[in-house]
């Protein structure tokens, strides 16, 4: 008994250590909080305010569309309400709660205390509220966008939709994408280098694998959107035509950007959901998934396979026979990996013992529904069918088959099986069940029949419509549905908020399941684990199911904290192996306030206000600058980075720290970035109708070349230091980084007299508005190398960088690299291109 | 190295593909009455073949690599390993090939 209490107190005592470093701060601080389970939370709840009132935007349009020629909304509203209906629920709901989903589980799941750019996570949260509150904002004031959720231009163009309509758009989805791509960065990361001791990718669990494939693939998919909508304001607000064709451009590029993000994007969506159903399904059959590696399988080839779908939802515009059978035939091979998680989803119920929880209802009613949208998807892919359906009824409920079915419902069913992991308390099983079952009914009646009313012809996006075409029944039984279904989700939202209060203490380990998030405390302490177990095994609570016990009593390793650091393992992203102890950063208000800068400047530029704009980059370069700052190698003497005897050294001290794969991805997204600007340039001057070139080069060669002399030696020296680095060897480092940032400096000064001296008019010609617009993208990134390296340079004087602390040097030679790389490419692509073209 | 390369060979020749396919089309197209057997489709199917090939190529060899392992724990991730990239490279396969037969059905720039 004694012995009992005395490991409690013991227990108590260093929690009360770990909450001093990690705790989270309340009142008006709570805007400082950088915790992962906050964050995740934050962005989950807000991602449900944001369902709802799109579910409202719904049942406005189904009520009007309930009876034949109705008025009860004007066509202007209704544009609008469809409009913000389809982007609420993709861009303001689907992704941001399924990112924030990850967010919470990924660390518990893989055995970490926190994701590993914690500050960024926070970022993304602030920058996605405030990109949703200027973007609903437009909603409130009535001049929200009414050009569809797909933005097609030349209807998005400011001869077509004038006013602040579509800018609210263009640069409220900007800045929520923002959020999205850093959450990506994010995730990859923290997957790949943070997994507890032994967790092999063998070993690790199938919702990481899922998220791992997601949040690669919003980094590769997402930077065609940005770049689309960047170009569409351009052309908006500072008249440089990409889209206009009497002025070289072409409507349908924009198509190529958004569907090159918009079908990557229903996989991000479905993705995360099938990682759910991966998840609970061997949890309620009581016997591990079967087929694990082909799941592995399916979801590497679904993330890339998805890649090459976009054209499917352009094949009315006028594409060649030949390349519309290439992509239909890819989106009809996509169904082989969806098939094979399908099958073994249904092997794990056959060979198991399924009971029939609340969550399993959930996945039932997942299956039915996304089978009915799989097979409506393959009738999409065959062409001639597409082209006879393209734009009615029948798309819209193919559409809501996939999105809700593959979505929404694994979505509740990991709600219900993880709210005992939030609250500590169990749902309600009465009120879950009611929920389920208004929700399952109302959907299959508004949805199922829709597909008719498409067969009957009804065109989508049409505010009304005649009586006597046979369309009355079915839209009435379609709106009678969405108002069963409101129901069913109020039903839900009830339990949910109900169970607070009186949900029944969940205890631990509530529906006996077998991964790592079920050993942390529930609801979850802000450092998730006191001590760091070992991992050699798929299913840890099955196999320990004491786990909770001895992590909480300290048994395993890395459980001292009277450095006052806040850490986590560092480890090989194959095989699990420690490398090093990776040190996060603490509560801070930088996210905030830089997210807070950034959404004046996207307000600034709504209202076309220079002055204020340039305040707000100020501001931003000021709090972002000062945050890099003040986020890197943190140590000023040697003392504050000893270590137990025995563990392995701080990232700070090594050249593989999580800050170099952090760069890594960020630069794949930015050359997914990049590499859609070189795509509108190639497309545009093989397919635009009205291509208008110079007869001379407007841009000379010669100082270009010079510049990326300049450029490529600055590089070179950067690399050189880094190598020397290594060889622990850091005499006259200051002096170097200063050389290396005045080549790089002298490399922007020569780019912009070229630029300067040119006779590009941006205003005037396609071609020269993305000759344009690669060249700011080239200043940007020479000018923050420049700017990163003397920071370097500055830091050396401090100690921060060095022999002992050479950590951030790794981590800016990639950014020199790939600027010299994206040089030479743009000068290929606008310089020699173009001559050997002309020659020919 | 082996869970991206297959599939990234695959989109990469499908982009070259689909790029190829614009620009003749814009700057040389062969006429329609020709049908499907042109010198482009020709080619196309030519390059799918080989992308093909190399792919299946690849997976062979990660096959075998993965069956090769003994029972250490090291290798048996690197099984794991190189049994999916086998079959990355095998459905890459699959999916260039069944693509590049569509250059058997229809001319290229109707």
């Amino acid at each position: 008994m004694n012995t009992n209490n005395e490991t409690r107190k013991a227990e108590a005592a260093l929690h009360d250590k770990f909450l001093k470093v990690w705790g989270n701060p309340r009142g008006w601080r709570a805007l400082t909080i950088v915790n992962h389970t906050t964050v995740g939370i934050r962005f989950m709840v807000t991602g449900g305010i944001f369902f709802l009132i799109g579910g409202l935007l719904a049942m406005l349009m189904r009520t009007q569309l309930a009876l034949p020629e109705q008025n009860i909304i004007e066509p202007k509203l209704y544009d609008q309400l469809f409009t913000m209906h389809g982007t609420v629920m993709m861009f303001l709901f689907a992704v941001p709660v399924l990112e924030g989903l990850a967010m919470y589980l990924i660390p518990k799941m893989i055995g970490a205390r926190d994701l590993v750019f914690p500050r960024l996570s926070a970022f993304g949260y602030w920058c996605y509220l405030f990109g949703s509150l200027i973007l609903m904002s437009s909603l409130v004031l009535g001049i929200a966008p009414a050009a569809g959720w797909f933005m097609y231009t030349p209807l998005t163009n400011d001869v077509y939709s004038p006013g602040p309509n579509v800018d609210f758009w263009l640069l409220g989805i900007t800045f929520i994408e923002i959020s999205a791509v850093s959450a990506g960065i994010e995730l990859t990361v923290s997957i790949l280098r943070t997994r507890t001791s032994g967790m092999t990718l063998l070993h690790m669990p199938l919702f990481c694998w899922y998220i791992l494939v997601m949040a690669l693939m919003i980094v590769f998919g997402f930077p065609p959107l940005i770049l689309g909508s960047i170009l569409l304001e351009l052309e908006r607000a500072a008249g440089m035509p990409f889209f206009d064709v009497a002025r070289g451009g072409d409507p349908i590029l924009w198509q190529h950007l958004f569907w090159l993000f918009g079908h990557p994007e229903v996989y991000i969506i479905f993705l995360p959901a099938a990682g759910i159903v991966s998840t609970l399904l061997p949890v309620f059959s009581r016997q591990p998934i079967v087929g694990y590696r082909w799941i592995v399988l399916a979801i590497i080839s679904t993330g890339f396979i998805s890649f090459g779908l976009w054209v499917h939802h352009m094949f009315t515009i006028g594409i060649p026979q030949l390349a519309q059978a290439f992509f239909s035939m890819a989106s009809m091979l996509v169904a082989i990996p969806t098939g094979i998680q399908l099958f073994a989803w249904l092997a794990t119920l056959w060979t198991g013992r399924p009971v029939y929880h609340v969550p399993m209802l959930w996945l039932v009613g997942f299956l039915f529904i996304f089978m009915i949208g799989g097979l409506t998807g393959v009738m999409l892919a065959l062409v001639p069918f597409n082209w006879q359906v393209h734009d009615t009824h029948f798309v819209v409920a193919h559409l809501h088959y996939v999105m809700v079915g593959g979505m929404l419902f694994p979505l509740l069913a990991g709600l219900y099986y993880w709210l005992p992991h939030f609250s500590g308390r169990m749902p309600s099983d009465k009120l879950a069940r009611w929920g389920f079952w208004l929700t399952f009914i109302g959907f299959n009646t508004t949805f199922l029949v829709m597909h008719l009313t498409g067969l009957l012809g009804m065109p989508r996006r049409v505010y009304t419509y005649p009586a006597g075409l046979g369309w009355e029944l079915p839209n009435s039984i379609s709106s009678m549905g969405g108002f069963i279904m409101a129901m069913g989700i109020a039903m839900v939202l009830l339990d949910i908020v109900l169970h607070f209060r009186f949900g029944r203490p969940a205890g631990a380990n509530p529906w006996q399941a077998d991964t790592l998030e079920w050993a942390t405390d529930t609801p979850p302490q802000p450092y998730n684990f006191i001590s760091l177990p070992d991992c050699s095994t798929r299913h840890p609570m099955w196999d320990s199911p004491d786990l909770q016990t001895t992590i909480a009593e300290g048994h395993h390793r890395l459980s001292e904290i009277d450095h006052g650091r806040r850490e986590t393992w560092g480890s090989d992203p194959v095989s699990g192996a420690i490398r090093e102890i990776i040190h996060l950063p603490g509560n801070s208000w930088l996210p905030f306030f830089s997210a807070l800068a950034l959404s004046g400047l996207c307000i600034s530029l709504l209202i076309r206000n220079n002055n204020l704009a340039l305040i707000a980059v100020s501001v931003s370069l000021v709090l972002l600058l000062s945050w890099s700052w003040k986020n890197g190698a943190f140590l000023e003497t040697d003392s504050d980075s000893a270590v137990k005897p025995g563990y392995p050294q701080l990232h700070s001290r090594t050249f593989n720290g999580p800050g170099l794969w952090g760069m890594i991805v960020t630069l794949l997204a930015d050359g997914a970035l990049f590499l859609s600007i070189l795509f509108g340039w190639l497309y545009l001057r093989v397919v635009a109708p009205h291509w208008q070139e110079p007869a001379t080069a407007p841009l000379a060669w010669q100082p270009l070349l010079i510049s990326g002399g300049l450029l490529t030696i600055s590089t070179f020296w950067n690399h050189s230091i880094v190598r020397r680095l290594r060889a622990d060897r850091d005499n006259h480092l200051q002096g170097q980084l200063w050389g290396i940032a005045a080549i790089g400096l002298a490399h922007c000064c020569v780019l912009i007299w070229a630029w300067s001296s040119s006779s590009l008019v941006a205003t005037q010609t396609a071609h020269d508005a993305v000759i344009a617009v690669i060249l700011m993208y080239q200043l940007f990134h020479s000018g923050l190398a420049v700017i990163m390296t003397a920071l370097q340079a500055m830091r050396v004087a401090y100690g921060y960088v060095g022999k002992a602390a050479p950590y951030e040097t790794a981590v800016v030679k990639p950014w020199w690299l790939y600027t010299t790389a994206v040089f030479w490419l743009a000068f290929i692509a606008i310089i020699l291109l173009p001559i050997a073209w002309r020659s020919a | 190295m082996q869970l991206a390369l297959g599939l990234t060979v695959w989109i990469v020749w499908f982009i070259v593909k689909y790029g190829a396919l614009a620009f003749f089309c814009e700057q040389v197209p062969p006429p329609i009455e020709q049908g499907a057997f042109t010198w482009i489709n020709t080619t196309l199917l030519i390059g799918s073949v080989a992308v093909t090939g190399l792919l299946l190529f690849w997976a062979n060899n990660c096959w075998r690599a993965a069956r090769s392992g003994n029972n250490g724990a090291d290798s048996e991730i690197n099984a794991f390993i190189a049994g999916l990239g086998a079959g990355v490279n095998l459905l890459g396969a699959v999916v260039t090939l069944s693509q590049g037969l569509m250059s058997l059905l229809l001319p290229p720039c109707l």
